[in-house]
């Protein structure tokens, strides 16, 4: 490399890092605002001017909950290097969806329960059963009771035609092995890690294909009726990852 | 599975960058360099002022990423080469190079040595070959290339868009590359 361009790289990376390190500047410019209450006038007055670039550097904070409900800590930072490796739809750009108002109004059922969310990486599935789209939402943490996980990517799968849904968070681990997803109702659902193009159910009336879009499916199982009326998904005897041209994938879920 | 950093996206990369990590924007910086260069060569056809103009270009950028702004495609080439020609149309007003971002980063206007001048031929050099092979490729070629290496999508989301199958696309970005390496290799 030139030792021009060298030189260059090595001052944009240094004045990069300035920019997100507080400096012994600034902290003697605090300490100057208490000798001089004009000069404390001065810097409130400038406050006004700098909040709009302070607000621009922020993460999106969208509403979770209810309005007025306590909100989970949020981050503009990106999700550990390894989950964004193993699925595309993370390392895709977010998209004015991925941000829109019915994501917004499907993080109505996310409260402080996830800690640490990544914002940027929040995703709207391609989910063609629900009334609302489904979510993937990465985070830090999730804890219920009884439950602690770090580093996890949520899903939120809308039920059809009611309001409400099924939500769980997954390890990379679980991603990996083929258990980060479940059921509601009779569709089945899940995330997958890349390479995964469908995903064979093999139940005892016969074998189905599902595509994955977005490191993501979701079938409608057979069912078996219940006493008292209702249905629940017949469990496969056996559940396949394929690849693109329909063969089995190396990495097969359950395995190591 | 550990992820190095030049496997992610430009737009990861800015978002590191905005998150504190410093060395995201070097590693840009290494992936841009070149292009921004050539961009700014071609038009001044003068090496000094060119890479004068890359500094101030690459400052203002990272200004930029620092008060929320930055690439909105995942490639932040188009990005660059907007902030360049603004760069360059602000310097020909004022009639010398632009230092305004580099001043408020306190970064110094480096001095750049024949070395250097010889290096940034070489590197602007190979970029306008590529450049100019490109152009000879059949367009469908060319096309597929550019979805595929340029825009880094899928396979089956070019194909959508070309109307082909999967297997055609990977056989036109196959063909361009293998084109391209062997008219690269046959010329000094």
């Amino acid at each position: 490399m030139s030792n021009y361009l060298d030189a260059l790289r090595q001052e944009l990376v240094a004045a990069s890092d300035r920019l997100t390190q507080p400096s012994p500047a600034m902290a003697r410019q605090r300490r100057w605002w208490r000798r001089s209450p004009r000069a404390l006038a001065i810097a409130l007055a400038g406050l006004a001017v700098s909040a709009t670039a302070i607000a621009a550097t922020t993460p999106w904070q969208p509403l979770f909950g209810d309005p007025g409900s306590p909100q989970p800590r949020v981050t503009g930072s990106a999700p550990p290097a390894g989950q964004l490796a193993l699925l595309s739809v993370l390392r895709r750009p977010q998209t004015p969806e991925d941000r829109g108002v019915i994501t917004q109004q499907t993080l109505r059922y996310f409260g402080t329960s996830t800690q640490g969310v990544y914002t940027s990486y929040i995703r709207q599935l391609p989910s063609g059963q629900g009334a609302l789209p489904a979510i993937l939402l990465p985070a830090r943490s999730w804890q219920v009771p009884g439950l602690n996980k770090n580093d996890v990517l949520c899903l939120f799968v809308a039920e059809a035609n009611a309001d409400g849904g099924a939500k769980g968070c997954y390890t990379t681990t679980e991603v990996e092995s083929g258990t980060a997803g479940g059921s509601l109702g009779a569709i089945v659902y899940g995330l997958v890690p890349d390479g995964v193009a469908q995903v064979q159910f093999d139940y005892p009336t016969g074998t189905q294909v599902v595509a994955v879009h977005d490191n993501f499916y979701e079938q409608r199982a057979p069912q078996n009726t219940v006493r008292g009326g209702g249905t629940t998904p017949v469990r496969p005897q056996g559940t396949s990852w394929l690849d693109a041209q329909g063969e089995p994938t190396t990495h097969q879920p359950g395995s190591p | 599975m550990v992820m190095a950093p030049e496997t992610r996206s430009d737009r990861e990369l800015l978002e590191a960058v905005r998150g504190g990590e410093a060395a995201a924007y070097g590693v840009l910086f290494e992936r841009y360099q070149t292009v921004v260069l050539a961009y700014l060569l071609r038009r001044t056809r003068h090496r000094e002022a060119a890479a004068d103009l890359a500094g101030e270009v690459f400052a203002r950028a990272l200004l930029a990423v620092h008060r929320g702004r930055g690439a909105v495609e995942d490639t932040a080439a188009g990005w660059l080469l907007t902030i360049a020609r603004n760069v360059l149309l602000d310097s020909v007003r004022r009639g010398r190079v632009e230092e305004r971002a580099r001043r408020e980063l306190g970064i110094q206007r480096l001095a750049l040595t024949d070395g250097d001048l010889e290096r940034i031929d070489a590197q602007t050099g190979d970029v306008d070959r590529v450049v100019a092979l490109v152009q000879q490729l059949p367009e469908s070629q060319r096309a597929a290339l550019k979805a595929r290496i340029l825009e880094e999508r899928d396979y089956a989301d070019i194909a959508a868009d070309l109307g082909c199958s999967d297997l055609v696309v990977r056989q036109r970005v196959s063909r361009a590359l293998k084109t391209l390496r062997s008219k690269l290799e046959a010329q000094p």
